[in-house]
């Protein structure tokens, strides 16, 4: 089963950033962006615009997920997914840009599988993508998600 | 002298244990049982008029024997004109005030005088002077003297009106203006001498000489005379009055007979004839008219009805002038006062606004010196005891409890240490501010040398109640230790004080409480803005960073080498903006900590800063110096770590030799600067500080050397200063431009 991206991020400097960084490592799979949280609960329930018919694409093999978002609380999603007995499989690598070690904390406690801090120069965002995707794109094995019942 | 009257009776009698000023209250000088045999005494039952009681010198006068007498109706030995006369003045509540009414017996003709008292109706008789009374006169003469008297300017030319005018109405030899003090001592301060006798002006009289039971005796009545100390009284017949079974209650009869004692007194003075008129203020006794004569000298009632008169005017003279004098002096303090709370009410500091206003202080109490002790510490201000005494008196003030106001002239009488500076400080007034802290406000008086005259030795007259003394020659007594007394507008005034200062450091609490309020919105504004500085503001930033990135990556070409210096200006302002607002955010989380003191290894603070800093030192190839290991100290471990990281990172930063070094050190305080504790240095040899910009270094975000947009963003020594002065350290920098800078600073 391939691989799939969600990238939830309401910043598009932010998202074109990432988007930018993953195509200079020539990272090839789908990546999808949600820019609010329940757009992206969408998704990953694969209802509303996202309906999708049988055999049609999955839910993504991994999930990069800011946590303040425009619409709503990406602390939400978090919870949500993992919170999921399907859904929670799916790894959670919190994007943010906080300093607080609260919500550090917060994510972990949530279920997130790791928290990378924003960057402010670009360069470190290809870095910090760099070492991303050679541990859960290359490393990890990631479970297989089969059979959706949503 | 006459003032003292009526000395107790039967003193010998008493054991000698019993405390004489019991004694003396219960003295019944008003019951003597006889009167004054110049006149003749009758108590007569109402309504019938049954002679009940006479004196035995009736037979003398009035030709019938008290035998005679009792049992008879009054109006049997009236003729019909008196007889209407007397029944008129009996219709009236108060028979005294038609007195004297013209009566004859055998040819001779009386004053009768009559009232009632203890239910009992009492009619004296005294033989009428030759020739009519002319009241009209005496009043004419009064008139007189009470418009001399009210133009009189000041006090001693007031009392020496008064005792003129006595003199005159009287023809006694001494007339005396005597005032009580507090503790009923006596002072002679006015005197009119018509004859060759002693002055008594500013002779003091012991308090012994006028027991209390005569002093209320003279509360009651205007006058007492007695126109010869050499007479034999007239006992009254039977003793008991049958009407209420007990001796007759003399105190408002003319005749009363007074005390064998008191009459050896007045002798003792070669007085052979006295008279007194009370002075009362405020219904209470301030002082009497005194007069002597040496020979028998009696007074027609009409001149004595126009001295209880004059004394009575006399009295209220005295009260205005008090209250004249009550109010120039409240006038003056209010004026002292308003000058003095307007000054304070703006100041700042309370202490602060005392001491400013200093002179005032002393002023307001008309002290020579002041103490001004808030919580403990104490500032003094003119001539005061010594520093360390006046500690020791507020730790006594304070075991006193809890009266607000104290006041003494003679402190040492209190607080036995203060003999030991009464030159500087034998008065005392102590205004204790606040109920819960140890505030206080104390004024000092030097003390007075005082010379008092007494008339006889007064500590032989506290026993002389067995023998009135016999001199009266002037004994001195030389009175060390006092100042000058604190009166009622001083103590006023301290009360005043008192509640001005109270309401002031309650102003002042509640200023305190709203500014406190202000300041816990002001910081969460600045919390606020410090989270929207890290968070939304960096958003932004950071999008326009990535932008001219993304730019610079798609549209080299187009923009060429001039388009993409531009683009990488606005990636690097963008950037420093950033950087400014971390710091931002820093300086006031830094700023929010609370600071938590406890004993702390600045060695191991060291090492862990520099563990932090060791990327930085190990690319900047700087040689780190550490010539003497830092002490122990109490402070905020977490945030001093603050100051020594922001220090050395700035002289690892600003440094451009070829060698580095930073060397962190300290040194033992300066002698006489002990409570500063350990000066901490922090040197570099590196690009140092121009000497104008050295005030400007430590300002919030000042940069002084903005040759790179990577210069760092000036909130570390600001930071490091805010750090310190909450320490409630100092912080200062020495430097050579282009040799290099020591920042020093303490932590106490």
């Amino acid at each position: 089963m391939p691989h799939s991206i969600l990238i939830i991020e309401d910043q598009d400097a932010d998202f074109e950033a990432i988007e930018r960084g993953l195509r200079r490592l020539g990272v090839e799979y789908p990546v999808t962006r949600c820019t609010d949280a329940e757009d992206a609960l969408d998704y990953l329930y694969g209802r509303g615009v996202h309906r999708r018919n049988p055999g049609e694409q999955q839910p993504p093999t991994i999930v990069l997920l800011d946590l303040k978002l425009d619409g709503g609380d990406g602390r939400e999603v978090l919870a949500r997914v993992k919170q999921d007995d399907y859904l929670k499989a799916i790894p959670i690598i919190v994007w943010s840009g906080s300093n607080d070690p609260h919500d550090v904390e917060i994510s972990y406690r949530l279920g997130a599988n790791s928290f990378v801090r924003k960057t402010f120069d670009f360069s470190e965002v290809n870095e910090t993508l760099e070492r991303l995707a050679r541990f859960w794109l290359e490393t990890a094995v990631l479970p297989p998600i089969p059979n959706a019942p949503y | 002298m006459d003032l003292p009257d009526e000395r107790d009776q039967r003193v010998n009698s008493v054991p000698i244990s019993e405390p004489g000023l019991d004694v003396c209250a219960r003295e019944p000088i008003h019951i003597p049982g006889a009167i004054q045999p110049h006149g003749a005494l009758l108590a007569v039952r109402e309504p019938e008029l049954t002679i009940s009681q006479a004196s035995v010198n009736c037979g003398t006068l009035l030709g019938l024997n008290p035998a005679d007498l009792l049992g008879l109706n009054l109006y049997d030995l009236l003729d019909p004109e008196e007889k209407a006369k007397i029944a008129d003045a009996l219709e009236q509540k108060n028979p005294a005030q038609e007195s004297p009414l013209p009566i004859s017996f055998n040819g001779r003709r009386f004053d009768a005088l009559l009232h009632r008292h203890d239910g009992v109706l009492i009619v004296e008789l005294e033989p009428a002077p030759p020739g009519a009374e002319n009241f009209a006169r005496h009043h004419r003469r009064l008139q007189g003297f009470i418009e001399e008297m009210q133009h009189a300017a000041t006090l001693p030319a007031f009392y020496a009106v008064v005792a003129r005018a006595v003199s005159q109405l009287t023809g006694y030899e001494r007339v005396m203006v005597y005032k009580f003090d507090p503790d009923w001592n006596g002072e002679v301060l006015g005197e009119m001498l018509s004859a060759d006798v002693d002055s008594y002006v500013g002779l003091h009289f012991p308090a012994s000489d006028i027991p209390a039971q005569a002093r209320a005796l003279y509360a009651r009545s205007w006058l007492r005379i007695i126109p010869t100390v050499d007479y034999t009284p007239a006992v009254l017949e039977p003793a008991l009055n049958p009407q209420t079974g007990r001796p007759l209650d003399l105190s408002y009869a003319v005749l009363r007979s007074v005390s064998p004692i008191h009459l050896e007194y007045l002798r003792n003075m070669e007085v052979g004839a006295s008279m007194s008129i009370s002075l009362l203020v405020e219904g209470k006794l301030w002082g009497l008219i005194a007069c002597h004569h040496r020979t028998e000298r009696q007074l027609p009632f009409a001149v004595r009805a126009a001295c209880e008169l004059f004394g009575q005017i006399t009295s209220r003279e005295i009260t205005a002038k008090q209250e004249e004098e009550r109010l120039g002096k409240q006038a003056e303090i209010n004026t002292i006062q308003t000058r003095f709370f307007d000054a304070i009410s703006r100041a700042e500091n309370l202490a602060e606004a005392l001491l400013r206003y200093a002179p005032s202080l002393l002023e307001f109490m008309n002290a020579a010196g002041a103490a001004i002790c808030l919580g403990g510490q104490c500032s003094l201000v003119g001539q005061t005891p010594p520093r360390d005494h006046v500690s020791a008196l507020l730790n006594w003030l304070q075991e006193r409890g809890e009266e607000p106001v104290f006041a003494t002239d003679s402190l040492s009488l209190h607080w036995a240490p203060a003999a030991g500076f009464k030159e500087a400080a034998s008065g005392l007034l102590s205004v204790k501010i606040s109920r819960v802290e140890p505030h206080f406000v104390l004024w000092f008086r030097p003390e007075v040398p005082a010379t008092v005259n007494w008339a006889g030795e007064p500590k032989k007259s506290a026993d002389g109640r067995l023998h009135p003394r016999k001199s009266f020659a002037i004994w001195q007594e030389t009175v060390t230790g006092r100042s000058l007394p604190w009166d009622e507008g001083d103590l006023r005034g301290a009360h005043e004080l008192r509640g001005a200062l109270n309401a002031l450091v309650i102003r002042r609490t509640e200023r305190l409480l709203h500014l406190n309020t202000e300041l816990e919105r002001k910081n969460s504004d600045l919390n606020s803005f410090a989270y929207i500085a890290s968070h939304d503001l960096k958003e932004p930033l950071r999008g326009i960073h990535h932008f001219s990135r993304f730019l610079r990556e798609d549209h080299a070409v187009e923009l060429g080498a001039e388009g993409l210096r531009k683009v990488d200006t606005i990636a690097a302002l963008a950037s420093n903006t950033n950087d400014l607002l971390i710091a931002l955010a820093h300086f006031s989380e830094i700023g929010r900590m609370e600071l938590t003191l406890r004993e702390s290894d600045l060695r191991q603070i060291l090492d862990e800063v520099l563990a932090s800093l060791a990327a930085a030192v190990h690319e900047s190839a700087v040689e780190i110096r550490r010539p003497r290991t830092l002490p122990l100290e109490r402070c905020d471990p977490v945030l001093v770590r603050e100051i020594f990281a922001n220090l050395i990172a700035n002289a690892i930063k600003y440094n451009d030799k070829p060698v580095k070094w930073v060397e962190i050190s300290w040194r033992d305080p300066e002698p006489g600067q002990e409570e500063r504790g350990p000066v901490f240095t922090v040197s570099d040899n590196g690009i140092g500080i121009r000497e104008r910009n050295l005030d400007a270094a430590f300002q919030m975000f000042r940069r002084l050397n903005k040759h790179t947009f990577s210069g760092g963003t000036g909130a570390g020594l600001a930071i490091v200063k805010s750090v310190v002065e909450r320490h409630g350290g100092h912080i200062w920098v020495e430097s050579v431009l282009g040799e290099g800078s020591t920042f020093l600073f303490t932590l106490r």
